[in-house]
């Protein structure tokens, strides 16, 4: 047992440092951050004074870079999903210390990626009108009550399974905590003394809200899909879009946990509970994942193909000779074959070649939610040339200040809050430790 | 008819007139029956039954197109509207049927011709249109059997239940926590046994 | 080896600084849901060290429970602003605005507009000199910002080969998809069939320009140009002026000038009389010179409807033909560019392109 007191301390005084311990990196990557943050409010600002006319969206091709961003970022918060819901209910004990770290990303992203719509909106200042006058039969409609239940039911998640963390935080002698920290964490413990009943309570509400948050999960990303197919467009109006789209978030959503992994570990030198077979296994489901994607690209395009209804031969053409071919190639080689084999490879299937696969996917899904929006809306209706469309300044400065802001908010996240979930480790421990120290 | 297909007609009518030999009709000589109700009513089918014979010998007159037309007006536009076409059959009989849309006393016009190139005349009707009800409608919205809005009530309800019991948990944890803090503060203050 | 005793020393001690620990046996649930009897016996004969706050008395809970209660309230009111338009739509109100009248004819039934584009009178303007009338009309008629064409004259190929000019308003479709998608209807369907759009519902989201198949609405992406005059015309859906800037405008068939009884801009502009507006409920249909029976003139003349298989149901026909009534060869390609004269004459509105 004197093993488990001191493992237990020395996880604690490593997550606690984490949180009390500003460094000057801390303090650089910060003011770095909110500098972006800054310059995309500004180039918010600037869209505010002007109007959407500053963007590169225009009649024909009216939904660019915001609406695909707004997508790649929804679907990155899937990783706390998976992480802490799917994991939890099947009982996959790896999962523990990563869990934390997966919801607070989910959590950060879901925030951000909430106020796309509204960045997209031409007039934002009747934004309260999808509330007041909002049509129940409208795509739009089902995202905002989509986006807001899950919303509340990760936020509901993550502080419940946060309790006892915050009791121990509470309870901790010291002066390294400041008194600020007490109060929150003493608000947040509600009250956590670790008896039976509350016990009880929190894990029924715990497998509750598991089981909850997975369709809650499935039916945003599905909902989101349905804004794209629900309307009459080449390539959008499919209906295997729901499934394509959860199949992408998740896929994108493994790839920033393993990033994010790898860089909170780095950084506050967590290696020994976030080892090489966390990112192997997350590296698996990521070839997993891999497999469904390409699955799910080749059952798309070869019904479509094999058929050449309508525009489809125009769209084909654009994605796979034309103007996107390009950026089609990269996702479908780079973003899907690629990090499959690297998975598979034995000597790539270690934490570099599994962070560097995870790099190369979320760079290519966000390609793909692009180019997705884009070359649907680049087929003409009726007889006329096909536009050109490439996001404006004002474009790119706003998406990469939300992006600065969910590295923000994260990096708050690490600071105020136990990085790893240090209740949920001491179970694994105490019981390995019990079971092979007594024989019980 | 337009205005500028009569005059040649007419030219070939009095021609033929005048060339051909007996057997073809004059045109004055065209009897018509007409047999058509009194009242009718918008959005219910009118049937108007015209029977052309030669007014000399009562011999029917077969494929002569009979055309119904009426007085209309629009948008400031003023003019004679087509509203069925028939050719009579070898009794000389041709059925016009059609819709009235407009209510009130229509002037009806019925044109026909004895044979092709000759003269067209036309005899005038009235029919008295009653009022009716709307006839075309704008279907406009979406109409999917069972999606409704109760359903996505039921559904938000069900999820939101969820959400609010886990909040509540939570509130009930800390009631327990007040609750079995209170009572370690009473055995301890009783003198339990120390830790 | 560590006796049992003191293994559940050690295990109290660590409880000190873990207090929601045990000693686990089994059991594969996040949560310690499982203890053994051991456990609680170790509760009765040794006190769990109680967290202080109880002990400072009811205040702290007081506070905690303030929280809690704002916490859950907010849970409760997040779902609310939703309700009032669920509840609304349960009450079936539809699409339509209520505080509009439909336009009637004299008899009373309200009326169905419909527009017929005769093809075979329709050579672009070619055979004029001039841009496309039509659409030159609607724009000074209704104060069209550049670079909106309500009614665009586009030059479709034929199957067979040559071209056919094809101007297209919009469709007014019986089966809007724009209608369906927009989430606070601020376009919507008319009793007349039209479909028009609530200048000052609009929020800019643009969903149903990606729903139209036919590419004939349009986005005000910058501050569009006001004419003066528009100033003075009282708030209406049934017309678009004056332009705001982030919302949406279209074609919406002149419903102001319908209703009193004048026909649309583009009828009256086409100087080959080969757009009919009318009233499918009085079956009837004009191009200004000729007045015919609506229903008897598409079906005499193999009327077809644009992306028909699409299931939109519009209200705007075609009789097939490329100008050949007006001496159009099918391949003499080009029609000249449309303008914008009396943007020129307003200062101070952004331009931007298509």
């Amino acid at each position: 047992m004197e093993e488990v007191a001191a493992w237990r301390t020395r996880l604690e005084g490593k997550v606690v440092s984490a949180m009390t311990h500003t460094g000057r990196g801390y303090l650089l990557l910060v003011g770095g951050l909110l500098a972006i943050v800054a310059w995309g409010v500004f180039a918010y600002t600037v869209q505010l004074r002007d109007g959407l006319i500053v963007t590169g969206l225009r009649d024909r091709i009216m939904w660019g870079f915001y609406i695909s961003n707004f997508v790649f970022v929804i679907g990155i918060s899937y990783g706390g999903v998976l992480m802490s819901a799917v994991l939890r209910l099947t009982g996959a004990e790896w999962r523990r210390p990563i869990t934390r770290l997966a919801e607070g990303a989910a959590v950060a992203a879901l925030c951000v990626g909430a106020l796309f719509p509204i960045i997209d909106l031409g007039r934002p200042d009747r934004f309260h009108f999808l509330l007041v006058h909002g049509r129940w039969q409208s795509p739009i409609v089902w995202d905002v009550i989509a986006i807001s239940t899950y919303l509340v039911a990760t936020f509901l998640y993550l502080f419940l399974l946060m309790i006892p963390d915050m009791a121990l935080l509470r309870d901790r002698p010291g002066q390294a905590m400041s008194r600020w920290r007490r109060i929150l964490y003493r608000q947040l413990s509600f009250g956590w003394v670790g008896g039976e009943r509350q016990r009880r309570t929190l894990s029924q509400a715990g497998t509750m809200m598991a089981i909850a948050i997975i369709p809650i999960a499935v039916t945003v990303h599905t909902v989101l899909a349905w804004l794209f197919s629900m309307n009459l467009r080449e390539n959008w109006n499919s209906t295997i879009f729901g499934p394509f789209f959860v199949a992408g978030a998740v896929f994108s959503g493994i790839a920033t946990i393993i990033v994010i992994m790898a860089v909170v570990r780095k950084i506050y030198h967590l290696e020994e509970y976030i080892t090489e077979k966390h990112f192997v296994y997350l590296g698996y489901l990521l070839g997993i994942f891999t497999l469904v994607m390409i699955y799910m690209n080749v059952a798309e395009f070869l019904t479509v193909g094999y058929s050449m209804v309508g525009e489809a031969p125009f769209h084909l053409d654009q994605l796979f000779k034309g103007q996107f071919a390009p950026l089609f190639w990269f996702v479908f080689l780079g973003g899907f074959v690629t990090p499959g084999l690297l998975v598979l490879m034995p000597w790539t299937r270690n934490i570099r070649g599994i962070v560097a696969a995870a790099l190369i996917v979320i760079v290519a899904m966000g390609i793909e939610r692009y180019y997705l929006v884009v070359s649907a809306l680049r087929v003409p209706q009726m007889p006329y040339e096909p536009s050109v469309y490439a996001p404006s300044w004002v474009e790119f400065s706003v998406v990469i200040g939300a992006f600065a802001l969910v590295g923000l908010l994260l990096a708050l996240f690490v600071k105020v809050f136990p990085v790893i979930s240090m209740w949920e480790m001491g179970e694994t421990r105490e019981a390995g430790n019990a079971a092979g120290g007594t024989g019980r | 008819m337009r205005a500028e297909a009569v005059l040649p007609l007419l030219l070939f009518a009095m021609l033929g007139a005048t060339f051909l030999p007996g057997g073809v009709v004059h045109a004055s000589q065209v009897e018509i029956e007409i047999s058509a109700p009194k009242e009718a009513q918008v959005g219910r089918e009118v049937q108007i039954r015209v029977t052309l014979r030669s007014s000399g010998d009562g011999v029917p007159i077969a494929d002569a197109e009979v055309t119904l037309l009426r007085e209309a007006s629009f948008a400031r536009v003023v003019g004679d509207v087509e509203l069925a076409r028939a050719a009579t059959d070898q009794n000389g009989v041709a059925i016009l049927l059609y819709e009235p849309t407009v209510a009130g006393e229509q002037n009806l016009k019925l044109e026909y011709a004895a044979a092709d190139g000759a003269e067209p005349q036309t005899a005038a009707l009235t029919i008295s249109v009653a009022e009716g009800p709307q006839i075309e409608r704008s279907t406009a919205g979406i109409r999917v059997p069972g999606l409704n809005v109760w359903a996505l009530v039921a559904v938000l309800s069900a999820v939101w239940a969820i959400l609010f019991t886990a909040a509540l948990s939570m509130v009930r944890i800390g009631r327990i926590g007040a609750e079995e803090g209170a009572h370690a503060d009473q055995t301890r203050g009783r003198g339990g046994p120390a830790k | 080896m560590p006796t049992c005793r003191s293994l559940r020393y050690r295990a109290i001690l660590a409880r000190r600084h873990w207090p929601k620990l045990e000693v686990r046996v089994s059991g594969v649930q996040g949560l310690p849901g499982t203890e053994s009897s051991e456990d609680m016996t170790e509760d009765d004969d040794h006190q769990q060290p109680s967290p202080p706050q109880p002990t400072r008395g009811t205040r702290k809970v007081d506070r905690r429970g303030l929280l809690r209660i704002l916490g859950i309230g907010a849970l409760c009111v997040a779902p609310l602003p939703v309700v009032p338009s669920l509840l609304r739509a349960s009450v079936g109100r539809g699409l339509v605005r209520s505080n509009r009248q439909a336009a009637r004819a004299p008899s009373g039934r309200i009326r169905q507009w419909t527009m017929i584009i005769d093809l075979r009178h329709c050579d672009g303007c070619q055979g004029v000199g001039k841009p496309p009338q039509c659409t030159a009309a609607c724009i000074e008629g209704h104060f069209a910002p550049e670079p909106m064409e309500w009614i665009e004259v586009f030059e479709g190929q034929l199957p067979g080969g040559g071209t056919q000019f094809i101007p297209t308003p919009c469709m007014q479709c019986q089966n809007p998809p724009c209608v369906n998608v927009c989430p606070v209807a601020a376009t919507f369907s008319t009793p007349e069939g039209a479909v028009l759009i609530d200048q000052n519902r609009c929020i800019g989201c643009r969903i149903c320009m990606a729903a139209c198949p036919y590419d004939r609405r349009f986005f005000n992406w910058g501050k569009p140009p006001v004419p003066p005059e528009s100033l003075l015309a009282g708030y209406s859906t049934d017309h678009q002026v004056p332009a705001k800037r982030g919302t949406v405008m279209k074609c919406d068939f002149c419903p102001d000038m319908a209703r009193a009884g004048t026909l649309p801009y583009c009828v009256l502009g086409c100087p080959r009389r080969a757009i009919y507006y009318g009233d499918l409920e009085e079956d009837i249909a004009t191009n200004g010179n000729e007045i015919v029976a609506a229903s008897r003139f598409l079906a005499q003349n193999q009327a077809y409807r644009l992306k028909e298989e699409l299931g939109t149901k519009p209200r705007l026909y075609y009789i097939p033909g490329h100008g050949e009534a007006v001496g159009r060869d099918s391949l003499t390609k080009g029609r000249l560019p449309t303008r914008w004269p009396w943007v020129e004459r307003v200062k101070g509105a952004r331009q931007w392109k298509r």
